[in-house]
């Protein structure tokens, strides 16, 4: 096998497919900095994001004789990454609230620092993602940091294409009335 | 806010999510009035801003480990219940000892990885391991294990090629391509998915199943199936402009000139530069065996472009055309 030759992710999914042990930990090294990030967002604990991602390497070498990925493979983990931050929640009953009406996404709550934002602040858009949903900023994260598809997003986090388009729409205009608000407009101006 | 001009229609913009027509509108927008242009370039400015949320410390070597064990768990359980069905044979069956020993040892390798590249201007033939033919087009790779697995027959391909599937109900044949699957159980087919180009399925003979990430459609001969924002669309084709390559055929349907270059570079194994007006002007028509200046001949008669040849690179000039989509 030429080394570097079977780089693309279906190729490295076919190389697990193919117990190629190699293959798994070129994946994970690949997409583990986005990944434990994304399920912190959910799971807000930094030691509960670490063994999610971890148990979906796991999971995905247990199966990898009944993978079927058609589609994008980063795309794939973020959806497995998804759901099991979700059930680490349900399973080690943390100290978040749930609430049966909210979205799904939404059964974690936010850390009351992260809800916090400052006027200072405001000129660091990490901070102003704050005052998003936890809906919404995720969807607007997976767009501008992770550049996916509005179907992608639509298919990690099951919801409609529609929905993903005004949850974007939502994010520009919160954060831009908030700016406003803030009187803070001139800093983007410049 | 402009009342056509929403939040939604924006941040589709920025996310290269609209459409041809929402991109005009938002252009035509821009153009009425400066106070527009400002709005847009707040907006603008909101999107671009850098993000640093990535801020918090992983290591990612510490949970590999946890990764990296858990596969060493699930080897050892492996060779555990061999060891045990091993101990009772033993005893009576000796001469099997090296037997499977052997067998042991091989089984437990990962399959070979093979891999067929076709370079740019090559084209090639062969038979895979379950005897299914290939035809590899220019500037293609396929990779596939040297033996398939019991339950199917994985193989992924990066570019174009045509399958005869070998007939084998009991292990359907798939092809991994871009963010699409194809998936038969015997039949002849084309599948297109060069990178940053459109892909497609066309289908010769027998049924075919094609599966995006959203949705899956079956296919049968005189059908195509291409893959438009994660949708995958149907079309009517002519059985005879399947995989016409094949034969030496190349031929473009409104393709915009963009396109038809980066066919003619794979093709001819050449470096094409075409200048920006000429890349939406676009072209149909087909040559078959035909030579690269008689390409460009045609393509100079049509467009009135002139072009220049120098080794393996070719520099096309022109006006902007009005044929354009």
């Amino acid at each position: 096998m030429k080394a570097g030759a079977l780089q693309t992710d279906l190729q490295l999914i076919l190389r697990i497919k193919n117990d190629d042990e190699r293959a798994l930990k070129i994946l994970f090294d690949k997409y583990f900095s986005a990944l434990v990030h994304f399920s912190f967002r959910i799971t807000h604990q930094k030691t509960i994001a670490e063994e999610v991602v971890a148990d979906v390497f796991i999971e995905l070498w247990k199966r990898r004789a009944y993978l079927d990925i058609t589609h994008q493979v980063k795309a794939y983990l973020f959806t497995m990454v998804k759901n099991t931050s979700l059930n680490a929640g349900r399973n080690q009953k943390l100290h978040y609230s749930f609430s049966d009406s909210s979205l799904e996404l939404e059964v974690f709550s936010q850390s009351p620092e992260e809800k916090l934002i400052s006027e200072e602040n405001l000129q660091d858009i990490d901070q102003l993602l704050n005052i998003l949903s936890p809906t919404v900023k995720t969807v607007f994260l997976l767009s501008r940091e992770e550049g996916f598809t509005y179907a992608e997003i639509a298919g990690i986090l099951k919801l409609s294409i529609k929905t993903v388009e005004s949850h974007m729409g939502k994010a520009l205009k919160l954060m831009r009335e908030t700016i406003q608000k803030s009187n803070l407009g001139e800093y983007y101006h410049k | 806010m402009h009342q056509e001009i929403t939040e939604n229609l924006l941040a589709k913009y920025f996310a290269n999510e609209a459409s041809e027509e929402e991109k005009a509108h938002i252009e035509d927008w821009l153009k009425k009035d400066p106070e527009n242009r400002l709005i847009f370039s707040e907006y603008q400015q909101l999107w671009n801003s850098p993000l640093k949320i990535k801020e918090h410390k992983f290591d990612p070597s510490l949970v590999y480990t946890k990764v990296s064990d858990a596969i060493l768990e699930e080897k050892k359980a492996r060779s555990r219940s061999f060891n045990y069905r091993f101990l009772r044979f033993a005893a009576s069956i000796l001469l099997f000892v090296g037997l499977a020993g052997t067998w042991l040892f091989f089984s437990n390798l990962p399959p070979k990885q093979l891999s067929k590249k076709a370079e740019y201007g090559q084209k090639l033939k062969f038979t895979l391991p379950d005897g299914s033919l290939v035809y590899l087009n220019s500037g293609s790779t396929i990779d596939y294990p040297e033996n398939f697995s019991e339950d199917n027959r994985q193989v992924a391909l990066v570019g174009e090629a045509f399958f005869e599937v070998k007939k084998d109900k009991h292990r359907p044949f798939i092809i991994n391509s871009g963010s699409m699957k194809t998936t038969v159980l015997g039949t002849s087919f084309n599948v297109s998915a060069y990178p940053h180009a459109s892909q497609s399925v066309e289908v010769l003979s027998g049924k075919v199943k094609v599966s995006s990430e959203i949705e899956e459609v079956v296919l049968v001969p005189g059908q195509r199936a291409s893959l438009e924002k994660g949708m995958i669309n149907k079309y009517e084709v002519k059985t005879s402009e399947i995989s016409s390559w094949r034969n030496g055929t190349l031929s473009f349907r409104d393709s915009p000139l963009s396109t038809v270059v980066v066919k003619l570079e794979r093709w001819y194994n050449v470096q094409i530069s075409l200048e920006e007006e000429l890349k939406k002007c676009v072209f149909t028509g087909s040559f078959t065996s035909e030579k690269l200046p008689v390409v460009l001949e045609v393509l100079k008669e049509t467009f009135g472009i002139s072009y220049q040849i120098n080794a393996q690179k070719i520099t096309i000039k022109g006006k902007a055309c009005n044929n354009k989509q």
